[in-house]
């Protein structure tokens, strides 16, 4: 029995480790993702809500895929906008709105995957920037419900 | 035994051909093999005339060719370029000044980089237009510059720093005593004095003073008693009381000042800078206590580029 328990755990343990259990995204200033003194992703210079994406715990960048959107209540009403993710090194993205939200409430959805594994953040964006301690990471891409109440909390 | 050898005298004929090759004319493979081929003659005012065309060639070449030199256009006002009033739009070139008055300001193209807005009472000159450098001295005023290109190519010097382009838009403030304070709205500057450097980020500035240098950089959203105490640790000899006071008031982004103040403090104190660190950041993989005491290079690299996802 206690040999039968062993190879269920061992079993467990390789099933969430294929799964990549550990993989997450990092949000960070639009900086974090440009090394000083290092070689060299052309600068990318945008204005506005920009933030910086690191890929965590994904043992193969090449498998990695990030994807995106802004999700907004403008005026009482949902849209959605498209959003620029531009590569700064492996493993790390800046994402830019493609045109400033200015009217209204908005976050950004992401949603990444590395091989099967899957990762989500839902960032709100203010006037300065993301706002970091509203940032959501979640363990795949948010659902809509989940979108919604981020935004409602954003426009009381 | 020793043997006398008898002198005998060479023939004629041997004198005769010597003097007949000297004045013969020699063509290519002919000619006294033991003698040297002699130069035909020519006239020496021939020469110096090839030398003085060639000379003046050089001089009409350097003359025509372009100088590098950047646009600048007027925003407001009238500065002066070289001492002149400029026109709406006008060049201009290394080693000459441009100036604003109170009412004044100029935008400068620096090169296809960027650009530079120069705010009214300043003074700059172009110190370098070349392709791996361009390169500004503020000598007083202010200036924000906005420059898209790969990293260490546009400088801007100031008498108490040099502000480093690494992709980024910055103001630029220096009084004429070289006091003066960079505050970095997009990407890193990096502020540099006699090998003092200071890395300063979007959100975040730096007062530089004359004969110190760059000071340690800090968040503007700081409190003003670490703003405060921080002023008074790197130019008024704070010491340990300002210290602590920066510790004491540190947040987590504020792990800026804090890993630049790890290589600024006494040993003795380092632990404890440290030590507040890992307090308000744990300490992030690959780096070990001993080596960031120590002040590795590459460990505090790391660190500080972990601690940038919390900046």
């Amino acid at each position: 029995m206690e040999m039968v328990k062993r190879i269920v755990i061992c079993a467990a343990v390789a099933a969430s480790t294929a799964a990549g259990g550990d993989f997450s995204l990092s949000i960070g200033n639009a900086f974090a993702a440009l090394v000083p003194g290092g070689a060299t992703a052309p600068v990318i210079k945008k204005t506005g809500n920009q933030f910086a994406v690191r890929m965590q715990n994904c043992d193969s960048q090449d498998r990695v895929q990030l994807n995106g959107v802004a999700e907004g209540l403008v005026q009482g009403q949902r849209s959605s906008a498209p959003i620029s993710i531009d590569a700064a090194s492996p493993g790390i993205y800046v994402v830019s709105p493609i045109r400033a939200q200015s009217e209204g409430v908005w976050v950004v959805s992401l949603s990444a995957t590395c091989g099967s594994a899957k990762a989500g953040a839902l960032v709100p964006i203010g006037p300065q920037g993301f706002l970091r301690d509203k940032v959501k990471l979640l363990p795949r891409a948010a659902t809509q419900p989940e979108i919604d109440v981020v935004l409602k909390a954003l426009n009381p | 035994m020793k043997f006398d050898l008898p002198l005998a005298k060479a023939p004629d004929s041997i004198w005769t051909a010597i003097e007949a090759s000297l004045t013969e004319p020699r063509s290519s493979g002919s000619g006294h093999p033991y003698l040297p081929r002699r130069l035909p003659r020519r006239p020496l005012w021939i020469a110096a005339l090839a030398a003085a065309a060639s000379l003046a060639t050089a001089i009409f070449i350097w003359y025509r060719t372009p100088r590098p030199a950047w646009e600048v256009v007027r925003l407001d006002g009238s500065p002066s370029i070289a001492s002149k009033p400029m026109a709406a739009v006008a060049k201009i070139g290394v080693g000459q000044w441009l100036q604003t008055d109170a009412s004044s300001r100029a935008r400068i193209s620096v090169g296809n980089i960027g650009t530079v807005e120069i705010a009214p009472n300043t003074r700059v000159e172009v110190v370098a237009a070349r392709p791996d450098q361009q390169r500004l001295k503020l000598a007083r005023g202010e200036i924000s510059a906005s420059v898209s290109a790969p990293p260490r190519l546009f400088f801007v010097d100031t008498p108490a720093g040099a502000a480093v382009d690494l992709g980024c838009a910055y103001t630029m403030k220096a009084d004429p005593d070289g006091n003066g304070l960079l505050r970095v709205t997009l990407g890193w500057v990096s502020l540099e004095w006699e090998g003092r450097e200071s890395l300063v980020p979007a959100g975040a500035s730096c007062r530089t003073r004359q004969k110190t240098g760059p000071g340690t950089p800090y968040f503007d959203d700081a409190s003003p008693r670490l703003r405060n105490a921080l002023a008074d640790f790197d130019f008024n000899g704070g010491g340990d009381p300002a210290l602590a006071i920066v510790l004491a008031e540190a947040r987590i982004r504020d792990t800026l000042t804090l890993w630049h103040l790890l290589s600024r403090v006494d040993p003795t104190a380092r632990e404890g800078v440290y030590n507040r660190m890992v307090d308000l950041v744990p300490l992030p993989n690959g780096v070990e206590k001993d080596r960031a005491l120590q002040l590795d290079p590459s460990t505090l690299k790391h660190w500080r580029e972990e601690l940038a996802w919390k900046w």
